[in-house]
């Protein structure tokens, strides 16, 4: 991948009245990369990419794409790509005048017209409904139109605006490979919008993750997964067990922490600094706990005694509820194995890694 | 016979429901419109004749008045959209509380009986009117221009009579345009106008059928504007009609006149509706 910038935010602000919308947004997206917005629903995703897009002006910052100021430059100057979460395919007009509308518009002569149309459907595997009327088609049909007639016109940028919102479970998942796939194959720069964190991880080179118009923190998936900046992040990508807890020594690396539910656990300090005594809430996925034999504590601090609550079946692994104290942590294990036999009231033992434990600063109390 | 009855209920019951419209329809419609047929059909000795009827293929003063009462229908619909789309297209786009607003103030003159409005209409128009007398005295004129008692006086009259059933048509037909389309034809490329032609105006052609066919057929049985606008020197043929039933008292040709009124009405309306149902029309804008 090179390393030109292709699409450029500088302290990019949005207000509506009194209302601050997107804030401080600072980001630099290289040639080819495709960049998530995630984040909860109004936290100024849309808004952000419609001032991308020019339909919105910036109150405050500037918006580069390639190189060149956009600030003021109506969106049809802007020769974006744009795919919106209704499809928003011209009923009027067939599946082949859709994706050639933007090419009619930009005078390419009729016989090319015809033949980036066809290439355009064939790059989306629907060269057979070129003849049928939008609704002729069925959602995840409409979305891959939708794609293509964003795609021909050859963008320097890409937008998809929550593409796969509409779309129930299973065509999500395939539509989105087919988006990865799409990515790969055109190597056009591309800004996915989501709410979908399982989306994100999946499709994005570098996620935005957005919480109340503030970038919280931006980096790849492992990154994001891996080493969250904030509680806010680590919260919103998968799932994880909340103990607040107090300080008692930081020594180095080292974070020694009792949990308010009754145990002690030791975390892997990540950078922060956190002084003895002051309150912190920690944070444990349930993929990284381990159910073990009640009484065993092989890892000395990481370790806790409980009881199974209740167990969820989820298909390819299950959810075990482990009461520890007046704290409920959630386990994954697996469906078939040692632990298939546990049942509700069955005493087990609980044990992690320092690293996999993370913490955050907590309201003082 | 339990069977027989049990198919036939559904349909006697339904026959019940409507039997007084059906009745008052048969006594006030069908009745009178079969008795003006029969009386089209004779001479004013009361003798078969279709010499009614054949005024129309070689009277030129007939031809002539039906020829300008389409004529003149006709303009009124072209002005009735070209005056009622922008505003159409602004309460289309407006908050609802705007377009409550704006509902209501083209709907209120409607308020105020058509006589009324019309002599409204002459204070402003006539030679001593409001436009003549502040363009004279601008110096823009010296004489008055003529706008009344001539056919643009009718279609002014005219559209302001029926604009506003055009513009509830088309608010109709351009609210159900998803906005989102717009967006999408902008980033694509499309300036305003390119958007307009593309997109506005094609997905507003439900709204133009139904707007322009009412507003035409309006017109074309329109009587006290043409009278009062138009007055003698702009005869159309309600007007033409009228004279023939309450001044020259010759009834058959009056019923000739109301028979030829309908059928060209429905002619001219019916053609623009293939015109504009295409197949393409139909395949986008049916219901399933
Ligand atoms: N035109 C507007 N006028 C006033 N407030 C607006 C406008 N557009 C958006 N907002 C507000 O700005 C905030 C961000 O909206 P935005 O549509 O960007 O959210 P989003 O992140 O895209 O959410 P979602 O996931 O629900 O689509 C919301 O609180 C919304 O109410
Ligand atoms: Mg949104």
């Amino acid at each position: 991948m090179s390393q030109t910038i292709d699409v450029e935010l500088r302290q990019v602000r949005k207000t509506f009245g009194s209302n601050i919308v997107v804030d401080e947004f600072d980001l630099q997206i290289q040639e080819g990369e495709c960049i998530s917005f995630l984040g909860p629903s109004g936290c100024g995703k849309t808004t952000t990419l419609n001032m991308i897009a020019g339909f919105l002006e910036p109150d405050g910052g500037e918006i580069r794409i390639k190189g060149k100021r956009m600030n003021g430059v109506p969106s049809n100057k802007r020769e974006l790509g744009m795919v919106f979460q209704t499809y928003s395919l011209f009923p009027h007009m067939t599946v082949a005048e859709n994706v050639a509308y933007g090419l009619k518009l930009r005078k390419v002569p009729k016989a090319e017209v015809k033949q980036r149309v066809a290439k355009a459907l064939e790059l989306v595997k629907l060269p057979q409904v070129a003849d049928r009327y939008p609704k002729q088609l069925s959602g995840g049909q409409r979305q891959r139109i939708a794609i293509a007639r964003a795609l021909v016109i050859e963008p320097s940028l890409l937008l998809l605006d929550e593409p796969l919102s509409n779309l129930d479970a299973k065509l999500r998942e395939e539509l989105r490979e087919e988006i990865k796939r799409l990515h790969m194959e055109t190597g056009v720069t591309t800004i996915f919008v989501t709410h979908d964190q399982e989306e994100a991880l999946y499709l994005s080179d570098r996620i935005v993750v957005l919480s109340n118009g503030k970038v919280e923190q931006i980096g790849t998936p492992l990154e994001i997964y891996n080493r969250p900046a904030t509680e806010f992040v680590h919260t919103f990508i998968g799932k994880s067990n909340k103990l607040p807890a107090v300080v008692e020594v930081q020594d180095g690396e080292t974070l020694q922490l009792r949990a308010d539910a009754g145990f002690k656990l030791q975390a892997t300090a990540k950078g922060q600094k956190l002084t003895a005594g002051s309150a912190a809430h920690a944070y444990i996925r349930p993929e990284k706990l381990r159910l073990a034999v009640p009484g065993t504590n092989p890892l000395g601090a990481n370790s806790a005694q409980g009881r199974v609550r209740q167990l969820s079946f989820l298909g390819a692994f299950a959810e075990c509820d482990v009461e520890i104290g007046s704290a409920t942590v959630t386990v994954r294990i697996q469906t078939i194995g040692e632990h298939a036999g546990l049942k509700p009231g069955d005493p087990v033992a609980l044990i992690w890694h320092p690293e996999d434990v993370f913490v955050f600063p907590g309201e003082e109390r | 016979m339990g069977a027989h009855n049990s198919r036939w209920r559904p349909l006697r019951n339904a026959l019940l429901l409507l039997a007084p419209v059906l009745l008052v329809l048969l006594v006030a419609f069908v009745i009178p419109m079969v008795y003006i047929f029969a009386l089209s059909l004779q001479n004013e000795e009361q003798q078969f004749s279709l010499g009614n009827y054949a005024l129309f293929l070689h009277d030129s003063y007939y031809v002539g008045i039906l020829w300008r009462t389409i004529k003149l229908s006709f303009y009124t619909v072209l002005a009735c959209l070209v005056f009622g789309y922008p505003v159409a297209m602004f309460m289309a786009k407006a908050s609802g509380r705007m377009r409550g607003v704006v509902t209501f103030l083209i709907i209120a003159p409607h308020l105020i009986s058509v006589v009324i409005r019309n002599f409204g209409w002459v204070v402003i128009l006539g030679n001593k009117g409001w436009i003549n007398t502040t363009l004279m005295n601008l110096g823009i004129i010296d004489k008055p221009l003529k706008l009344l008692y001539n056919e643009l006086g009718v279609v002014i009259g005219l559209t302001d009579a029926y604009i506003v059933y055009m513009v509830l048509a088309l608010v109709t037909s351009l609210y159900a345009v998803d906005t989102s389309l717009y967006k999408a034809a902008g980033i694509l490329g499309a300036s305003s106008v390119r958007k307009f032609v593309s997109i506005t105006l094609p997905l507003s052609l439900p709204g133009i059928l139904a707007g322009s066919t009412l507003v035409f057929s309006l017109s074309m049985s329109a009587y006290v504007t043409p009278a009062l606008m138009g007055g003698s020197a702009v005869k159309v043929l309600p007007v033409l009609t009228y004279e023939n039933v309450m001044i020259t008292l010759n009834w058959p040709l009056s019923a000739a006149l109301s028979f030829l009124l309908l059928g060209s009405t429905y002619a001219l309306v019916t053609i623009f509706t293939k015109l504009v149902e295409t197949r393409r029309y139909k395949e986008v804008f049916s219901g399933a």
